[in-house]
C-alpha cells in the first residue's frame, strides 16, 4: 500500500469529516438505533446503498481522465436529493482539496471548481497521492464507516470494544460494495458516462437527513 | 387469470408475460397502441387510464409503457386499480418501465394506484423522464409492503429525470420487508408503504413532519424540481401523498 492512502484514510487529517455522523444522530435521537446492533444495522443498509454510490463517484473520478467535470458534478447532484446533504458533501470536498492542496499538490484539482462533491475530489486526490481507482472507492467507504462508528461512541457512549468488532465487521461485508463500486466507476470513466454511476438508496436515511438539517440542537452536522 | 396471448414454453415452465404499451399526444391528437395485460382506455380528452388485466403482474412478467407527448401537449395518466406483484413459480423478478418523454411547455401527471409486493414477489419498476425545456411533470407514487398481515417481498424502484438533457434526479430505492437490515433504520425503519411524489419543472420549498406512523420530507432538487419522500403505515402515506398533489385524494381530474 502507497504510505498517502493511510494519510488520506486518518480521521486526523482536516478534511472535517468529524463534524459528520452520516445520518446515525437522526437515527440514535429518535430512538431508531439504540446500541451496537442498530449500528450494524444501519451500517448494514448504508454502506450497499449510500456507501456504494459515493464509492462508485471516487472510483471512477479516480480513473477519469477529463478536466470537464460538470457532468460528473451533475450526476452526483443527482443522486444526492437532499439538498442539505449536497452542501454537506461540496463542504467537505472543498476541505478535502484544501488539504490535498498542501500534501499532495496537483494541477489536476483546478478544473473540480471551488467546491466539488466530496466524491469526486476524494476520486482525484487519491490519483494525484498515487492510489488507484479501488483505493478511492476503499476510502470513501472507511470513511463513511468511520463516521457511523466513531459518531456512535459520542452519541450511544458504546463500549469501545463492541464497536471495533462492529466497525470490523461493517468494513469486511463493505468488500463487496468496494468492488462492486471500482466495477461501476471505472466503466462509467471509461465510457466517460456519468450516467452509469450507481444510484441505491433508502427512503428512511433521506427523509432523516431533511429533517435532521431542519432542525436545530443537533451535535453533528449531518 | 392468466392472458391466453403467453406462450407456455414446454417443460411446464411459469408463462413468462410480456407487453409493451405506447402512447403518445401530438397535434392535440392521442393514439396509443396495447395489447394484454396492459391495456389503455382513454377516460377524458386529456385523461388515459392503464388498466392491468389478467391478474398480473407475476414474477418474470416484463412491462413496458411509452409516453410521448409533443410540444404544449398535456396528459393525466392514471391506473384502473391497485398494482399486486406476486410471486412468480420460478421466482423471478417482475418488471414495469416507463419511458416518458415530453417536448416543450408539455405536462404530464403521472399518479398510478399503490403497488402492493406480496410476500415472496420481487419488483423492479423504473421511470424515466425526459422533459424538454418547460415541460413539467408530476410522479406520485406509493409502495406497500405486502398484504395486511404480511411483511411484504422485494422492490427496487427507479426514478430518472432529465430536464434539457441535465439530470435532475436518478434514485433508486431499495425496499424488502423480508430483510432485516433494508426494513431496519438504514432502510424502511419498519415502515409498511413508501411515497414519493416527483414534481419537475417548478420549484416549491422545503417542508416535512413527523408523526407516530409517518416520517416525511420534501427536499428541494439541483434544478427545478422538488422531491417528497414519505415513510409510515399505508394509510398515512396515502394521506400524505394527497395533500402534496393539486389533483387531490380521488387523482382523478
Amino acid at each position: 500500500m502507497h504510505p498517502a492512502l493511510l494519510l488520506l484514510a486518518d480521521s486526523r487529517l482536516p478534511t472535517g469529516g468529524h463534524a459528520h455522523s452520516a445520518g446515525l444522530e437522526a437515527c440514535v435521537s429518535r430512538g431508531l438505533v439504540r446500541g451496537p446492533d442498530g449500528v450494524a444495522a444501519l451500517l448494514a443498509a448504508r454502506v450497499p446503498t449510500t456507501g456504494l454510490v459515493i464509492a462508485a463517484a471516487a472510483a471512477a473520478a479516480c480513473r477519469a481522465r477529463t478536466t470537464v467535470w460538470e457532468p460528473w458534478d451533475a450526476a452526483v447532484s443527482a443522486r444526492t436529493p437532499v439538498a442539505a446533504l449536497r452542501d454537506v458533501s461540496r463542504a467537505q470536498g472543498r476541505a478535502l482539496l484544501r488539504t490535498a492542496r498542501a500534501t499532495w499538490p496537483s494541477p489536476a484539482y483546478d478544473p473540480l471548481g471551488a467546491r466539488p462533491h466530496q466524491a469526486l475530489a476524494l476520486g482525484v486526490v487519491v490519483a494525484a497521492a498515487g492510489g488507484a481507482p479501488a483505493d478511492a472507492a476503499a476510502l470513501a467507504v472507511h470513511h463513511l464507516v468511520g463516521q457511523i462508528c466513531s459518531g456512535a461512541v459520542r452519541l450511544l457512549g458504546l463500549d469501545p470494544l463492541t464497536l471495533a468488532g462492529v466497525h470490523a465487521g461493517a468494513l469486511a461485508e463493505g468488500a463487496a460494495t468496494v468492488t462492486e463500486a471500482v466495477f461501476a466507476g471505472v466503466a462509467a470513466a471509461g465510457a466517460d458516462d456519468p450516467s452509469l454511476l450507481p444510484a441505491a438508496t433508502t427512503p428512511l436515511s433521506e427523509v432523516l437527513a431533511a429533517r435532521h438539517a431542519q432542525a436545530d440542537g443537533a451535535l453533528f452536522a449531518s | 387469470m392468466r392472458p391466453d396471448t403467453a406462450a407456455l414454453p414446454a417443460g411446464g415452465v411459469e408463462a413468462r408475460v410480456e407487453a409493451h404499451a405506447r402512447l403518445s399526444r401530438h397535434d392535440g391528437r392521442l393514439t396509443w397502441a396495447s395489447s394484454p395485460p396492459l391495456v389503455l382506455r382513454r377516460t377524458g380528452p386529456r385523461r388515459v387510464h392503464l388498466v392491468q388485466v389478467g391478474g398480473g403482474p407475476l414474477g418474470g412478467d416484463r412491462l413496458r409503457l411509452d409516453v410521448d407527448l409533443g410540444p404544449g401537449e398535456s396528459l393525466v395518466l392514471r391506473t384502473a386499480a391497485a398494482t399486486i406483484v406476486q410471486p412468480g413459480r420460478d421466482g423471478g423478478t417482475a418488471r414495469f418501465a416507463v419511458h416518458a418523454r415530453l417536448g416543450p411547455g408539455a405536462v404530464l401527471d403521472w399518479r398510478p394506484a399503490p403497488t402492493v409486493v406480496t410476500d415472496g414477489a420481487d419488483w423492479w419498476a423504473s421511470l424515466d423522464l425526459h422533459l424538454a425545456d418547460g415541460a413539467a411533470a408530476t410522479v406520485t407514487e406509493q409502495l406497500v409492503l405486502g398484504r395486511a398481515g404480511q411483511r411484504g417481498g422485494r422492490a427496487r424502484s427507479d426514478l430518472a429525470a432529465t430536464v434539457a438533457g441535465r439530470p435532475l434526479l436518478v434514485s433508486s430505492t431499495r425496499l424488502d420487508g423480508a430483510d432485516p437490515v433494508l426494513s431496519g433504520p438504514g432502510g424502511s425503519g419498519g415502515a409498511r408503504s413508501v411515497g414519493t411524489v416527483l414534481v419537475c419543472g417548478s420549484r416549491a420549498g422545503e417542508a416535512g413532519g413527523e408523526e407516530d406512523d409517518l416520517r416525511w420530507a420534501r427536499t428541494v432538487l439541483d434544478g427545478p424540481g422538488t422531491l417528497t419522500t414519505a415513510v409510515g403505515a399505508t394509510t398515512a402515506v396515502t394521506r400524505l401523498l394527497a395533500a402534496q398533489c393539486p389533483g387531490g385524494a380521488a387523482g382523478s381530474t
